[in-house]
């Protein structure tokens, strides 16, 4: 069985977990989500499903799933691994079109008629627009997309018109959040088309210190300045991340070293636990392998791929719901089996 | 300070705002700038600051939008999807392509504020913007080729002009292709 993009543990290597880009399409012949009518937005499915599959030798075999029809359970374990997006849970139509590894993942009739999104682990970001560009220039071919030479590919929401492209990395700043430096840096990244905001956490929490760095501006940038852009603002952060690891390294080892042993040793015998303190932990390993301090097995699996199967969706179906245990006494036994001697 | 969104929580994030030269600015708590930890919503982040925007960017706003029951005599609706202007400014969503055409006027302080300006200048569909693509070459040259002039470097400028006129006959050649490929 082909692994999902995100098990590969590459997404363990550094402070950037994966890359990805995203890219908003409409077509010229139906009305924006707002104004679809449920006709319209079945022929909208049908008719972009029927490019794909004229486009499969350049995309590759792709899958299609009637996202519409699936149980909520499954719809919000898919939101809660970013394969879909909130505005597709409670739409009568929509679908998703994605490769067996996930990597790439086009949903259909969202807020837009099509967003091709492109995953990579790691630093990725070139590899992952190369794959979105080839899709939509396949895509191209059959479809014929609302596009204007002054405002470029016309979008629902007019935020995302010109390039219609968010391009993001996903990052690990441990030592950014706890030092709080994380919100001077928030406030700033706005001043450079940028922004930046935490993942994985429940409400407006940013989790085990995750944050997703990405492009404010698609109107009056080419998609490759964007990019450009989004990578060395992202490196700098790194950058000061980096430092502030070395700092506290050199200053409170014993610490640090006692935390990540501890978190390490919590995930292998807990018998309850919240997603919450999950997250923390899993950040507290996450932070001992990338720094090379923290000699225990590795999971066979990416810490990425761990933190999407404990969020609550996901772990209800990966441990079969009829159990009848509690999500935190489920997650518990799943994260016991990883890190468990 | 509290938040100039929710009113609640103590702001944290400072957004400029540059519109029509006059700078301004609001104050917002880290909940209503980033809150939720779906992947759109920067998105919904974008329509609440939008229709700030928009109501301040409106200074000529003699229409009063009556949601539902109807539109005020003189608001902009789409001929082509009836949306409305007020529909447009509750929702931060627009209703088909021709919306943008409808709502230039109101759409424009938009990119000033957001947007890196208001001209595109990244990709160009391949097969229906074929044309598109071509033109944008040729301007991209004849930019250079000006440039040129000026440095007074007419050897190169004159390579450059003859690249321009071929592109240019390409053009029109492709013009011909298709309209002989349409009427067969």
């Amino acid at each position: 069985m082909t692994r999902t993009w995100y098990e590969d543990t590459l997404a363990d290597s550094g402070q950037i977990v994966s890359s990805r880009i995203r890219l908003a399409r409409n077509l010229q012949a139906y009305y924006f989500s707002r104004k679809i009518s449920p006709d319209q937005a079945y022929e909208l499915v049908r008719h972009a499903q029927e490019a794909a599959r004229d486009a499969i030798d350049r995309t590759g075999p792709l899958s299609y799933t009637d996202v519409a029809e699936l149980p909520d359970i499954m719809k919000t374990a898919m939101l809660e691994r970013h394969i879909i997006s909130a505005e597709m849970l409670n739409r009568e139509t929509c679908g998703l079109l994605s490769s067996e590894d996930g990597a790439l993942a086009i949903m259909l009739n969202e807020e837009d008629h099509i967003r091709i999104q492109s995953f990579r682990t790691g630093d990725d970001i070139d590899a992952a627009f190369e794959v979105a560009e080839r899709t939509d220039n396949a895509l191209e071919q059959t479809l014929d997309y609302a596009f204007t030479k002054e405002l470029g590919y016309l979008t629902s929401c007019p935020s995302n018109t010109g390039t219609g492209m968010r391009a993001s990395f996903m990052v690990h700043l441990p030592l950014l959040e706890r030092s709080n430096q994380i919100r001077n840096i928030i406030a700033a990244l706005t001043k450079f088309g940028m922004t930046i905001r935490g993942v994985f956490g429940e409400g407006s929490e940013s989790a085990g210190a995750f944050y997703q760095i990405s492009n404010q501006v698609t109107l009056g940038k080419s998609e490759q300045e964007i990019i450009e852009s989004l990578k060395n603002i992202t490196s700098q952060i790194c950058e000061k991340e980096t430092l502030l690891r070395q700092k506290a390294l050199d200053r409170e080892k014993h610490d640090i070293l006692d935390n990540v042993y501890r978190s390490y040793a919590i995930l292998g015998s807990c018998r309850r636990i919240s997603a919450k303190e999950a997250m923390s932990l899993l950040s507290n390993v996450r932070l001992g392998f990338c720094a090379e301090i923290l000699e225990k097995p590795r999971p066979d699996r990416s810490l990425l791929s761990i933190m999407m199967n404990i969020r609550d969706a996901n772990i209800q179906i990966l441990s079969n719901q009829n159990t009848g245990e509690s999500k935190d006494v489920c997650r518990a036994d799943y994260l016991r089996s990883v890190f468990g001697t | 300070m509290l938040c100039d969104r929710c009113k609640k929580n103590q702001a944290s994030v400072r957004m400029q705002q540059f519109i029509n030269g006059k700078k301004s600015e609001i104050n917002i708590c880290h909940e209503c700038a980033y809150g939720g930890d779906d992947q759109m919503n920067l998105e919904n982040f974008f329509q609440g600051l939008m229709g700030s925007l928009l109501a301040h960017t409106m200074k000529d706003n003699q229409f009063v939008s009556l949601g539902k029951t109807g539109k005020a005599p003189n608001e902009p609706e789409c001929p082509v999807c009836t949306m409305t202007y007020g529909e447009f400014k509750e929702k931060g969503r627009l209703g088909c392509e021709h919306c943008y055409t409808t709502f230039h006027r109101q759409l424009r302080p938009i990119y000033n504020s957001i947007q890196s300006g208001s001209e595109h200048k990244g990709k160009i569909p391949l097969r229906s913007g074929a044309k598109l693509n071509l033109e944008r070459q040729i301007d991209k040259l004849s930019r250079e080729l000006r440039s040129l002039v000026e440095q007074e470097e007419y050897e190169k400028a004159a390579s450059l002009r003859d690249e321009i006129r071929r592109l240019q006959n390409s053009d029109s050649h492709r013009g011909e292709s298709t309209d002989d490929k349409d009427m067969v």
